[in-house]
């Protein structure tokens, strides 16, 4: 979906999913982290579609994206996904790891 | 908390043995050893047997290889990995890739979703994770390691699946012990993977370092990895009952059968030592040229020579290794010691008499497996006769000794010696200025046997022993012998014409003795006669005497004149 008021960028939403595992320590962090990060982006609604999953509850999603950890967050981009695994505790490189796209 | 043990069978040669039947069921086994050292391979040995023998599907968690890649490793194998992969077997690749970035702490729970949601889709009951430490080296620290590792084998036990994971020794650091210590403690079985070079080839070796509930040997076993998997070299503690039998066999050199009791004794052992050039070879050639005129089959492994050199070698003495060729009975595997460790050869001969379904095997030299170097040697060599001897062959080994001492010294401490039931050595003896080619029969169990030295001679019409000549306690060789048989020629036609002298003599004294026999005897007769003439003469006086004392006493009681007589005078009769 182009942005109309800005014709030069074209910014398709990117898709974020977050696998937890449910309410252990290491997914509440995350979340919090993750939620944290994109309320303190302005942009954020606008780009991110964000989906969490919990491994319990949807395990055949974590063996279609290969996802052995939790928390995992993919980066769901048209041509590639990125991923990064962990509780999120550094918001200066989780910004980072999620804008990386737009160097390009 | 007792648990009743039961042992699933892995399929992996000498391994099911070693443990006593298997690897636990409904347990945790952990396999480790260096990069290269067959983890994996064994592993999925067994998996791929239980899904084949029991039915049982497994879930193989690949943490350090793409699936493809296990696929490709595993189609090596003649285990129709593929089509059984389809069966019952699933391949989850379960590692971080490189440029996932690591941010903060994370768990292994996705991993674990994803394997209950397959094993209830399956219902497999086996589940293999395969380089482990690949995962767990990303982990925070060891407490976390702890932490993951435990979540994995409680869902195992709830579940009562039977795990098995393999993880790669990597190095000594503090991480690396403390996992290594922890694993031990979770583990039921602990199996040890190492491989190394000793000499110039490689060898493997499997250990049990842990099987709680059970006995196991602990000692560490000699491997190899074929095409049909990983392959122990299982070596029995007890031996085989052999098959026994009474026949006795051809050696193929005229004069040696006698020695022996009438040959080698079937299905026994017979090896041959000696210093190179002394002929081994040809004794072996000779026994195997033997067995094939008797219609039997023969399987002859040199470590030497080319099959050619060794045909022709040997008929330049008269013996045609060619016609067994020829007609398949006599099969020539020329082998590189150093192509394999001694295990190595072990299963290589043994498939070769597989398909030569031969009578007689020969192993020249057997001590070609000692360049290796390799610690198992000797217990793999036992193992090898062993079993070919419990089929029922009989196995000729030649073994060539460095040094040519006779060396009671140097064979005692040999252990093929005592597995052989026939030893012979050869050697040379030099005497006089020559050197001469001698057999000494050193063991011959189940015949008595001389103890001589024998010469041996090869000509060009084959091999034989010469007759045994003694002298002073020393048997005698070459131009010695020969000297001494015409020296002893010459003395039985002396003694001959010794005897027949004595003889005539003899003769002669008794002829002589017989005719002054004779003569005495005639001496006596007339000696006797003339002693019965005088003791009737003596009757006859002393009578006349009687008479003429009666006339005188006659005479004076008359009163007549009485005649006086000489007292020894005669009075004659007619007075």
């Amino acid at each position: 979906m182009t942005d109309s008021f800005n014709p030069g960028h074209t910014t398709a939403r990117t898709r974020l999913r977050l696998y937890i595992a449910g309410g252990t320590p290491h997914s509440i962090r995350a979340r919090a982290n993750l939620s944290a990060l994109l309320r303190a982006l302005p942009e954020s609604a606008s780009r991110f579609d964000l989906e969490i999953i919990d491994v319990f509850k949807a395990p055949l999603r974590a063996l279609d994206d290969r996802v052995v950890v939790t928390p995992t967050l993919l980066v769901v981009e048209a041509e590639s996904t990125r991923a990064v695994a962990g509780d999120l505790g550094d918001s200066a490189q989780l910004h980072a790891f999620l804008l990386v796209g737009d160097a390009r | 908390m007792s648990r009743t043990l039961t042992k699933k069978a892995t399929g992996i040669s000498g391994f099911d043995d070693s443990s006593g039947g298997g690897l636990p069921a409904g347990r945790l086994t952990a396999v480790v050893g260096k990069a290269g050292a067959g983890k994996t391979v064994f592993a999925l040995q067994a998996v791929v047997n239980w899904l084949r023998t029991r039915g049982e599907s497994a879930i193989i968690v690949s943490f350090e290889q793409p699936a493809s890649q296990v696929r490709t490793d595993m189609a090596a194998f003649d285990w129709d990995f593929a089509t059984l992969a389809e069966q019952g077997l699933m391949i989850v690749e379960a590692g971080i890739t490189a440029d996932t970035l690591l941010l903060g702490s994370f768990d292994l729970n996705a991993l674990l979703a994803q394997l209950e949601a397959l094993r209830q889709r399956s219902g497999a009951g086996n589940i293999v994770f395969d380089g482990i430490d690949a995962l767990l080296s990303v982990l925070d620290d060891e407490r976390a390691e702890r932490r993951e590792l435990l979540r994995l084998v409680e869902w195992l036990r709830r579940e009562s699946l039977t795990g098995l994971f393999t993880v790669k020794e990597v190095g000594f650091s503090e991480r690396d012990e403390a996992r290594a210590t922890f694993l031990e403690y979770l583990t039921d079985c602990l199996v040890l993977l190492d491989h190394g070079m000793t000499e110039a080839t490689l060898s493997r070796t499997l250990r049990i370092a842990k099987y709680r509930g059970s006995d196991f040997s602990g000692n560490a076993m000699p491997m190899v990895i074929n095409e049909a998997g990983i392959d122990l070299v299982s070596l029995r503690a007890t031996r085989e009952g052999y098959p026994v039998f009474a026949e006795r066999l051809g050696t193929g050199i005229k004069h040696l059968d006698g020695l022996l009791g009438g040959g080698y004794l079937r299905g026994s052992s017979i090896l041959i030592s000696g210093a190179p050039g002394t002929a081994k070879t040809s004794l072996a050639a000779a026994f195997v040229e033997a067995t094939v005129r008797r219609g039997e089959r023969a399987l002859y492994v040199t470590f030497d020579e080319s099959d050619g050199r060794l045909v022709a070698g040997m008929r330049s003495i008269g013996l045609d290794l060619g016609a067994g060729l020829a007609t398949g009975q006599l099969a020539i595997a020329p082998l590189r010691w150093a192509a394999h460790g001694p295990e190595g050869h072990f299963r290589h001969i043994e498939a070769l008499a597989e398909r030569q379904r031969p009578d007689v095997v020969v192993i020249d030299p057997l001590s070609a497996l000692l360049k290796t170097g390799n610690v198992f040697t000797p217990a793999v060599i036992e193992t090898l006769l062993d079993s070919l001897k419990a089929r029922g062959l009989t196995v000729l080994c030649t073994s060539l000794l460095q040094a040519d001492k006779v060396g009671e010294e140097e064979i005692t401490d040999s252990y093929v010696s005592t597995l052989a039931d026939t030893w012979m050595h050869l050697s040379y003896v030099a005497l006089s200025g020559e050197r001469n080619r001698a057999l000494t029969v050193i063991k011959s169990r189940g015949t008595a046997h001389s103890n001589q030295v024998r010469e041996l001679l090869l000509s060009d019409s084959g091999l034989q022993l010469a007759e045994v000549y003694a002298a002073e306690g020393a048997v005698l060789m070459g131009s010695a012998r020969l000297q001494k048989e015409a020296a002893d020629q010459r003395a039985r036609v002396a003694a001959a014409s010794q005897h027949k002298e004595k003889r005539l003599e003899l003769g002669h004294s008794v002829q002589e003795l017989e005719l002054r026999l004779t003569t005495l005897q005639q001496e006596l007769d007339w000696k006797r006669q003339a002693l019965s003439s005088a003791r009737l003469d003596q009757e006859a006086e002393e009578e006349e005497q009687e008479a003429s004392a009666v006339a005188r006493r006659a005479a004076r009681s008359v009163g007549l004149p009485q005649a006086t007589g000489a007292p020894n005078g005669r009075r004659s009769r007619d007075d």
